[in-house]
């Protein structure tokens, strides 16, 4: 009845952790399943919630800087598209990394009784994130209808931005679940540095609106690139220039690698504090 | 840093190569105010690093059951657990392994009382590596095993401690490893229960699977281990048959490790992500 089978090896080298989650898959998907139902589960609505809490935002935010304020175009038009295209990534960026900072020390007891990779907690938070993220999307769709009008052939660059927050999330989320074990300040420091993105993400407004002479110091945050990506399907003029995606791109690079590179360092002082 | 992984070329089912590890210990306090004041007078920290081992250097062959021992209650035999399983990195030095040693650690806290036990089977299953479908293809295997069949749909919260400790046993052992690193988890249960785990580890240990057996009484250790390690000091101190070590550091002190029973219910499900969120504004 028992049968042998192969098992998950203990890895601990970057290649190998990939490939022992891999090998944990299924596990993986279980619980990030099990983590969505258990987060809307209570709700009336249930999964409305993915798309109730950003449209809410959104349509404050719009109601603020289009109506109340609406003297100076902050960006596009139309300008609710424009801020909902950009708010859903910016949502899911800050809510993975936040929830990042209690990865490691929420599943701290399983540790030294768990022969899955380290990270598999990290990877879990961002899976479930990223499902989150993904169930919002129909909000797009609808600030499409509602403002009619519809992308371009650039669309493509949706796609090509997403895959890259998510490498930049892997990254990110490593880097601040390992230092918050060891730092417990950390995660408030995280929450005040997300705040301060918020604002000085080109959410609210386009890059293209900031003065010349300060481009290239908004371009070193990755999220500029990021976000503009996302934006260029609507609106072809919030390109960046080739030199923007360059800074943006290697700073996302130096963000994931700094990330891979102290989750490695402090691996085995993790897996003492469990 | 050293990183672990399972070397299939290896002779041995496991190799310590000259490993020292330190582990941070967190004084318990009491008092504020005065003794605080004290303290910082004294500068005494609250947080200091302990050596738990130094240049730790011994082998294990492939079907061995090996017991260790502590000299000293202060000589923990935890880590070396962990060590061997691979859930701990040592500061130096190497641990080399052939397969995959899976961890059995004493735990009350691995059962979680909010889930049913069918739940509960499953999580631990998948911290044990094993994957859903595994797990229901075992399903029976560790129910007539556990005894679990009226218990399987309640709540784990309605088990006595006696079942939680069966259910970690039984599913740990369905996991069907090559060696085992366990950690007063060897033989547990009641009298009865205690028969059947004797029956299976000794089927397992003649099909050669291998044992590093810690946190158990020596009576246990007599029956079943082939070969003794005593660690005092943070090294091997004697490395010879069960007998000599019970005779080294007294039969008395080799005790069966208790539950800390303080200890919260492992929340592999209930993940704390979604607590307390923050929001952009």
């Amino acid at each position: 009845m028992r049968g042998s089978t192969a098992r998950t090896p203990i890895h601990r080298s970057p290649y190998c952790a990939g490939v022992s989650i891999w090998r944990s898959r299924q596990a993986l998907f279980l619980l990030v399943r099990r983590d969505l139902s258990q987060k809307y589960r209570k709700l009336r609505l249930g999964y409305l919630w993915a798309i109730l809490e950003p449209l809410g935002m959104s349509v404050t935010m719009w109601f603020v800087f289009e109506i109340l304020l609406g003297g100076r175009k902050m960006g596009g038009q139309p300008y609710y598209l424009f801020l909902t295209v950009a708010i859903l990534p910016w949502w899911w960026f800050t809510s993975g990394i936040s929830s990042a900072t209690k990865a490691f020390i929420g599943f701290s007891r399983t540790l030294p009784v768990s022969v899955l990779p380290t990270q598999f907690s990290v990877v879990r938070v961002l899976i479930t994130r990223t499902f989150d993220f993904l169930f919002s999307l129909p909000l797009i769709l609808f600030a499409m209808l509602v403002t009619w009008s519809f992308p371009g052939i650039n669309i493509g660059f949706f796609f090509l931005a997403f895959v890259v927050q998510l490498i930049l999330m892997y990254g990110l989320s490593l880097l601040v679940a390992s230092i918050s074990v060891l730092v417990p300040d950390f995660a408030r420091i995280v929450r005040i540095v997300l705040r301060a993105a918020f604002y000085l993400s080109p959410v609210l407004y386009s890059l293209a609106l900031v003065p010349e002479s300060a481009r290239s110091a908004a371009a070193i945050n990755p999220l500029a690139g990021i976000l503009a990506l996302y934006r260029v399907g609507w609106w072809p003029e919030e390109h960046v220039p080739m030199f923007g995606y360059a800074i943006s791109g290697s700073v996302a690079l130096i963000c994931v690698i700094a990330g891979i590179i102290t989750f490695l360092r402090l691996e085995h002082r993790i897996l003492k504090e469990a | 840093m050293a990183r672990i992984h399972c070397d299939p070329s290896l002779g041995n089912a496991l190799e310590f190569e000259d490993v020292t590890l330190t582990m941070p210990r967190r004084r318990r306090r009491k008092g504020g105010g005065r003794s605080d004041r004290l303290r910082r007078l004294a500068q005494e920290t609250s947080k200091v690093d302990e050596q738990v081992y130094g240049n730790l250097t011994f082998t294990v062959a492939p079907g061995e059951a090996v017991a260790l021992i502590g000299r000293q209650p202060k000589d923990s035999t935890v880590e070396l657990i962990r060590l061997a399983a691979g859930t701990l990195i040592p500061d130096h030095g190497h641990v080399r392994r052939r397969d995959v040693i899976l961890p059995i650690l004493r735990r009350a806290g691995l059962v979680n009382a909010k889930l049913t036990v069918r739940q509960n089977i499953f999580v631990i299953g998948i911290l044990l590596g094993l994957s859903p479908e595994q797990i229901n293809e075992r399903m029976d295997w560790i129910v007539t095993t556990a005894g679990l069949s009226r218990a399987l749909d309640s709540y784990a919260r309605a088990c006595p401690p006696e079942l939680r400790r069966r259910i970690v046993w039984t599913v740990s052992m369905a996991a069907d490893a090559k060696a085992y690193a366990t950690q007063g988890s060897l033989i547990v249960g009641d009298d009865s229960y205690r028969e059947v785990g004797w029956q299976h580890v000794e089927e397992l240990k003649e099909q050669g699977a291998t044992f590093l057996v810690a946190g158990q009484n020596a009576r246990v250790m007599e029956r079943f281990c082939t070969r003794a390690l005593v660690i005092g000091d943070g090294q091997v101190i004697l490395d010879g048959t069960v007998e000599e070590a019970l005779n080294l550091v007294g039969r008395g002190q080799v005790k069966e490790d208790e539950d800390d029973a303080a200890e919260d219910a492992v929340d592999l499900l209930d993940s704390s992500a979604e607590r307390d969120e923050w929001r952009a504004d």
